[in-house]
């Protein structure tokens, strides 16, 4: 299943509410949508989270779904996005300046970058990711993992491994350079194209 | 001064975990501002970092399917239910979806991408404090977790036992299945049974860990506490056990107020102000300090709405209007 599958006839099936056919755009589009979201907001939960909600959306509005439904999956994602922006905004109760700015400064982000990557074809990126992740050399990945699927932060490695926190960091910063490496062809060749 | 040393990477590496400083945020937007290069820099570190989640959006794809699908089976019964109920439960409902649009929040341990062994697997899924999150677990049990609480399980869940491990509050919908125990760990005592509701409080800064049973029977094991052994909870029981004094209370109540908290309202039966301000801080991220000695001993009925400001709550609870609320950053001082 790819993206070229993705045509008029499937769309028309899922506005019949046939389950099969939304599940093959799920498919299609899950782990591309997720990291679309992750290029705005840096969590993945909530990445994940605003992505189940456009899919949910989609069944939810499946009678008034029209072909071609690329962009707006993509739109959707980014009005997620800024929707979790604009809440925080208006939850917090007490809003610093600091967070303000950051705040604003995501809000622009998001609003000025409106192309966001290029589709690809998640299986195929997907081994080669894994092989540079497996490929880091041992501590450097198990440090680059915890800093990014645990979500824990330097200081909090440093102090678990009893190393320095610059340490760490250049671990971390090892691990994203190797990456760019392995990934160079992907990144420039495929990722960092913008669609129109 | 050690956000000196950052250099660009090192604030992006502090950024793309959400925890910047606000010294080293100022000199993350300078940078940027300053030069171009690093604009393209960021660009890349952002997306190096995002595509990095790949293989796991990849391996999480069809379990998240299968929530996603209940998800929907959910809402659509929820949203038929409310047309035809009262106005009650047109808030569930309204809650359900609120609650999970709002804060799930599930990560993945990820040990070892190459060849993750079913052992090393585990989920964990937090509700973050001021939100509430349902979960499904594999076995179709429905589990409510409040606000500030976190639920984990491995991957062996439902193979041969159902095992999950609870921190803070959580109500549990439990399927039936006489075959495999479910059973709940907590911080101080262990709950077994094969299929009930019931209610487990016990976050790591009460004294007390409570145990409503709403329906069925379960078992309350403690571990450190040998001469009691096991004790059989009945249906409407509700089981105190005081973490300092390590004394057991097992009595009679009506144990649904327990979970009043899962449709979005606190419910409180003399409850002291101290107790209902500890449900307060976790729903509103705050510190509430009482220094009027007078008003500690003050016992408390009734429920609270939480789409209330915590500002409307106070002046509700406040009925002789004789607090003093001021408040100075996150916390709220009551006199």
């Amino acid at each position: 299943m790819s993206i070229k599958d993705i045509n008029e006839d499937l769309i028309m099936k899922i506005s019949k509410g046939e389950e099969k056919a939304f599940s093959l755009l799920y498919d299609c589009y899950y782990t591309y949508l997720n990291t679309v979201a992750l290029c705005y907001i840096f969590n993945k939960d909530v990445a994940n989270e605003i992505v189940n909600d456009v899919f949910i959306n989609i069944w939810h509005k499946r009678h008034t779904l029209s072909y071609p439904i690329h962009s707006y999956l993509i739109q959707s994602v980014k009005n997620g996005c800024l929707n979790h922006i604009r809440a925080q905004r208006t939850n917090e109760r007490v809003l610093t300046d600091h967070k303000k700015q950051l705040l604003d400064f995501q809000e622009e982000y998001i609003l000025s970058n409106p192309t966001p990557l290029q589709y690809v074809e998640a299986h195929e990126i997907e081994k080669e990711v894994q092989n540079a992740i497996a490929h880091l050399p041992e501590k450097c990945r198990s440090i680059f993992e915890q800093y990014l699927f645990l979500g824990k932060l330097p200081e909090q490695i440093a102090k678990e491994q009893l190393i320095t926190v610059s340490t760490v960091r250049v671990q971390i910063k090892n691990a994203m350079d190797k990456l760019k490496l392995s990934l160079n062809h992907l990144i420039c060749g495929l990722l960092l194209i913008f669609l129109k | 001064m050690q956000s000196e040393n950052k250099d660009f990477d090192d604030l992006m590496i502090d950024y793309l975990s959400e925890s910047i400083s606000e010294r080293d945020q100022q000199r993350l937007f300078e940078f940027l501002n300053s030069n171009v290069d690093l604009k393209a820099r960021f660009d890349e570190m952002i997306k190096l970092h995002a595509v990095s989640f790949i293989p796991l959006f990849e391996v999480e794809k069809q379990a998240n399917y299968k929530r996603l699908i209940q998800q929907i089976k959910e809402d659509v019964t929820m949203v038929g239910l409310s047309r035809s109920w009262a106005n009650g439960f047109r808030q569930i409902a309204a809650i359900v979806i609120l609650v999970i649009s709002v804060s799930a929040s599930l990560f993945y341990v990820y040990r070892d991408i190459t060849s993750p062994s079913d052992a090393s697997i585990c989920y964990e899924t937090i509700a973050p404090i001021g939100s509430q999150t349902k979960i499904i677990l594999p076995d179709s049990t429905v589990v409510w977790l409040n606000s500030g609480s976190s639920l984990k399980y491995n991957q062996s869940f439902g193979k041969k036992n159902r095992v999950v491990t609870l921190s803070g509050e959580g109500y549990f919908v439990v399927s039936k299945d006489k075959k495999k125990q479910f059973t709940v760990h907590t911080e101080f005592l262990d709950v077994n049974d094969i299929g009930t509701i019931f209610n487990i409080k016990s976050y790591k800064n009460d004294q007390e860990i409570t145990i409503n049973l709403i329906e069925g029977a379960v078992n309350v094991y403690l571990p450190d506490n040998k001469d009691t052994g096991t004790l059989t909870m009945k249906p409407n029981d509700k089981f105190v056990y005081n973490k300092i004094t390590k004394k057991i209370d097992c009595f009679q109540t009506d144990a649904s107020r327990s979970a009043f908290w899962t449709t979005g309202k606190l419910c409180f039966v003399d409850a002291t102000i101290e107790q209902i301000s500890k449900d307060l801080e976790r729903k509103y991220n705050v510190k509430i300090r009482i220094s009027n000695n007078k008003i500690k001993n003050e016992l408390f009925s009734g429920s609270l709405n939480l789409n209330m400001s915590l500002k409307e709550i106070l002046l509700y609870i406040d009925v002789d209007k004789k607090f003093k609320i001021s408040q100075l950053g996150d916390t709220i001082n009551i006199k």
